[in-house]
């Protein structure tokens, strides 16, 4: 322990600068960021301290990446001239020291910022302890690549000289892989992690490899299988992620619905739905629209598919979290995708109201498609559906200005006047930590000026809701800042055609926020025989509906 | 006595060049033994295994009786190395460096070192990367001499220095000769000549001798014979004389196995016609070049042969 402190007390005399500015960043972080939060920007005009804050983002990230190159580099751990080699240093020790001084100076610093945030906000930094603990292990996904790469380094300059070596390659096989793949069905499922708990599986592959690449440099010195290794991370992470995407863990995840099961989806007509469908503006921004932009148009088509819940219990509803095409020619192979991530959210469609109905893309090969659209195709489509069923719920009238929503959120109704933008209202929350569970907020609209027509209950085209949230098991997601702030609700926005009175969210208007919790996953699957590919993009003509949820 | 330092057969190559060739040597305790060598012929390598700097690609090195790829942590208590190439924590002034040093080793005699510091007149305030050359190299003995290890290991530590200079560190490192066993190396034969009590010669990563100075001054002798005519070049000679050389009715060689009177018995039969035949004793520099040009013809002779062999069809 002595050797530890030691060496620890000979790092704080060397880095006191370093640590300095780190810390005043930090500190200056947690001042400041408050006020890059739109509604509080909105409210208080544009300062300096916006900037400042913006600017620290960049600034505190930096800072720790100094001092972690400088802490390590004091005893370099690549090269054959370094002082303490042949001094009676015991590697645990050094590196016990240099973990000490991480934890201290970097972590609990970080730590400290992050409640100070919270309480700021008006959460209390310990009954959000397991999210905040799990913040630190999320930034370890910075430190330890830091601390790694400081460990296969000499020097400062030899670090950034990688750090630049490996944005560049990085970039030139991103821009490779671009050029001659684009952007396709079976990498846009990127972000499709049917494990719980998220991406952990691949924090841990990082943590992991970082770990063994320091303890390695610490006990052996060996820079050169030290830097295999380290260069190894991004393919095992690949590889992670390939194996979470594998049909046995989405399976596990997702537990296949038997045939009997009067869960199975199947299909109605368009004539059935013309008449729900009619004065209800379904396709006001989706329909021929786009989902995939920046791609190649001459190498891929889009194919766009409609879906209708129907049958959904009261009250309940179904998250689609994936989805996984394949298209069946009558004659050739057939086209096979893998799971792509959707969000979309059904409830119960007798309530007319348009969150049921949703249009998932996706994209296959020119050529592809090509050859399909001549040719009589069945689509068969696997979901990903996770239940949900309301756990709490807020009623209240929206006031002007800030408010909470108790263990929810932080909220800011904005009057987008002030914003000099459109001619809506705008609520914005503050939620800490991550994004929080399914939850959705409906208000009533009030037509014409606030300070005119009250709002009129019974009107259709009054009611304003969205879904917000998701139900990802971690108690916290990546970021500096322990507040993730969002636009939960916004009025209908601004028309130009003079005819028609434009809906405001005004002050005083009921609001009903109703959080869900998940009940169950499961995948199930449809086929559609006859599907018509002529035209693009491709709205297929179909519906798809949902049996009953129950037996 | 066991051997401080022990190597056997110990081979250095980076990647197709090799640095060290099968080197086998032994270090008596209490020996201080300098291993000389031209630039570049192998000696930091050698000593760097000896450090676990570097790992040895075969072969294996002892140091204190351990093996030397072992070597870490506690076992640097016993050992000081010092070398030219060493990186100092450059932002620590010399007195900070000692005091971060001091409590790494239970032994640490801070008398020793303050009179160490005194002797050579070292500024404790100043920052080392602002010191001279001279003057870092008398922080790193002190920090290295400090807590009296039983094996100083010095790489190269006068190069370059100023004579005055030099000669403090070699006062400084006689003075700790009695209880300390010291491995230096150089190639500057005159700064070693006084100190050393054993050498080794590293040429192209061959040991070509390793032994005791007495010894290696006993069995080397110059050789001026002087014949009644001019002298023809005699390829008959005995490979233990070498650097032959023939001027006029003169021949001078070196005899590397002198051995008193059966050795001057034995040239005498050489050149029964000789009217003289002188042995003269050898300073350390003459015997070096002497064993230098004889290891670089035989090479060149040996390529030469090599490359014949490859040209024939």
């Amino acid at each position: 322990m002595k050797q530890i402190l030691h060496i620890f007390r000979k790092d704080v005399r060397r880095l006191w600068m370093e640590i300095l500015v780190s810390i005043v960043a930090v500190a200056l972080f947690a001042w400041a960021i408050p006020k890059t939060w739109i509604s509080v920007y909105v409210a208080a005009g544009s300062k300096p301290s916006r900037e400042i804050g913006h600017l620290l983002y960049i600034i505190v990230p930096l800072s720790w990446g100094l001092l972690i190159a400088r802490l390590i580099h004091g005893e370099p751990l690549v090269g054959d001239r370094q002082f303490w080699i042949t001094r009676p240093y015991e590697w645990p020790k050094l590196l016990a020291a240099k973990v000490l001084f991480v934890l201290l100076l970097i972590y609990i610093p970080f730590l400290l910022m992050q409640a100070a945030i919270l309480f700021q906000v008006g959460f209390n930094p310990l009954s959000h302890l397991p999210g905040l603990l799990y913040e630190l292990l999320l930034i370890s996904l910075v430190f330890f690549p830091l601390l790694g790469l400081a460990a296969v380094t000499s020097n400062l300059v030899r670090m950034l000289l990688t750090i630049l070596g490996v944005l560049v390659v990085l970039g030139l096989v991103s821009s490779i892989v671009f050029s001659t793949v684009g952007t396709n069905g079976n990498n846009s499922n990127a972000g499709f992690w049917p494990i719980p708990w998220g991406g952990l599986a691949s924090i841990l592959v990082v943590l992991l490899v970082c770990g063994a690449v320091i303890v390695l440099q610490y006990a052996r010195r060996r820079a050169l299988v030290a830097r295999l290794l380290l260069g190894s991370a991004p393919f095992l992470v690949l590889l992670v992620s390939f194996l979470a995407n594998s049909s046995a863990i989405i399976r596990r995840a997702y537990p296949l619905v038997a045939d009997a099961d009067p869960f199975a989806l199947r299909m109605i007509s368009d004539e059935q739905d013309d008449a729900r469908r009619a004065g209800v503006d379904r396709w006001s921004s989706n329909s021929g629209s786009t989902n995939y932009f920046n791609i190649d148009r001459k190498k891929w088509a889009e194919i766009k598919v409609e879906l209708r819940a129907s049958g959904v219990a009261a009250g309940d509803r179904w998250q689609l979290d994936a989805f996984r095409p394949t298209l069946t020619p009558a004659n050739g192979a057939p086209v096979k995708l893998d799971w792509l991530e959707s969000q979309e959210v059904f409830d119960t469609p007798d309530t007319a109201n348009y969150l049921s109905y949703h249009t998932i893309s996706f994209l296959v090969r020119r050529s592809d498609y090509e050859r399909l659209k001549s040719s009589v195709v069945s689509l068969h489509l696997d979901f990903a559906l996770t239940e949900a069923t309301p756990a709490r719920s807020w009623h209240f009238s929206l006031p002007k200005g800030d408010f909470r929503i108790p263990d929810l959120a932080s909220c800011s109704a904005i009057d987008n006047r002030e914003m000099q933008v459109m001619n809506i209202f705008a609520i914005f929350c503050r939620f800490p930590l991550k994004t929080p569970a399914l939850f959705t907020v409906t208000a009533l609209q009030t037509r014409g000026p606030c300070e005119l027509a009250p709002a009129q209950p019974g009107d259709p085209s009054l009611p304003i809701s969205r879904w917000f949230g998701n139900f990802d098991a971690a108690p916290a997601s990546f970021g500096i800042s322990p507040m993730e702030e969002s636009a939960i609700l916004s009025g209908s926005g601004y028309n130009p055609d003079p005819k028609i009175v434009p809906t405001r969210l005004c002050p005083g208007a009921p609001v009903v926020v109703t959080q869900y919790r998940k009940v169950r996953s499961l995948q199930t699957g449809i086929k559609v025989e006859n599907f018509n590919l002529a035209g693009e993009p491709v709205l297929v003509p179909w519906r798809v509906c949902q049996g009953k949820t129950k037996p | 006595m066991n051997p401080v330092v022990r190597t056997e057969s110990l081979q250095k190559h980076f990647g197709r060049t090799a640095a060290l060739h099968g080197v086998s040597l032994a270090v008596p305790e209490g020996a201080i033994y300098a291993l000389v060598g031209r630039n570049g012929a192998g000696k930091t390598t050698l000593i760097k295994l000896l450090m676990n700097i570097l790992r040895p690609t075969t072969g294996s090195a002892y140091v204190l009786g351990g093996d030397a790829r072992r070597l870490a942590g506690k076992e640097f208590c016993s050992i000081g190395y010092v070398s030219e190439n060493q990186d100092l924590p450059g932002w620590m002034t010399v007195g900070a460096m000692l005091e971060f040093c001091r409590p790494f080793y239970p032994q640490w005699d801070g008398d020793l070192a303050d009179r160490l510091v005194a002797q050579f007149d070292l500024p404790l305030e100043r920052r080392l990367r602002q010191l001279s050359r001279g003057m870092r190299m008398k922080a790193a003995f002190v920090s290295a001499l400090a807590y009296r290890p039983p094996l100083i290991v010095l790489d190269e530590p006068f190069s370059g220095l100023d004579p005055l200079v030099r000669d403090e560190l070699i006062e400084s490192l006689l003075e700790l000769a009695g209880e300390s066993t010291i491995f230096l190396s150089s190639h500057d034969l005159a700064e070693i000549e006084s100190l050393a009590s054993h050498v080794g010669y590293l040429e192209e990563g061959r040991l070509l001798f390793s032994e005791e100075m007495s010894a290696l001054s006993a069995r080397f002798r110059e050789v001026t014979v002087t014949l009644p005519e001019t002298a023809a070049a005699r390829e008959d000679l005995p490979a233990a004389w070498i650097d032959v050389q023939v001027s006029g009715a003169a021949v001078r060689l070196v005899h590397t196995q002198y051995q008193g009177e059966a050795t001057e018995r034995q040239v005498g039969e050489a050149f029964p016609a000789a009217r003289s035949i002188v042995f003269d004793p050898m300073p350390l520099r003459a015997i070096f070049l002497a064993v230098a040009k004889s290891e670089r013809s035989r090479t060149r002779m040996a390529q030469a042969n090599a490359n014949a062999r490859t040209v024939k069809p």
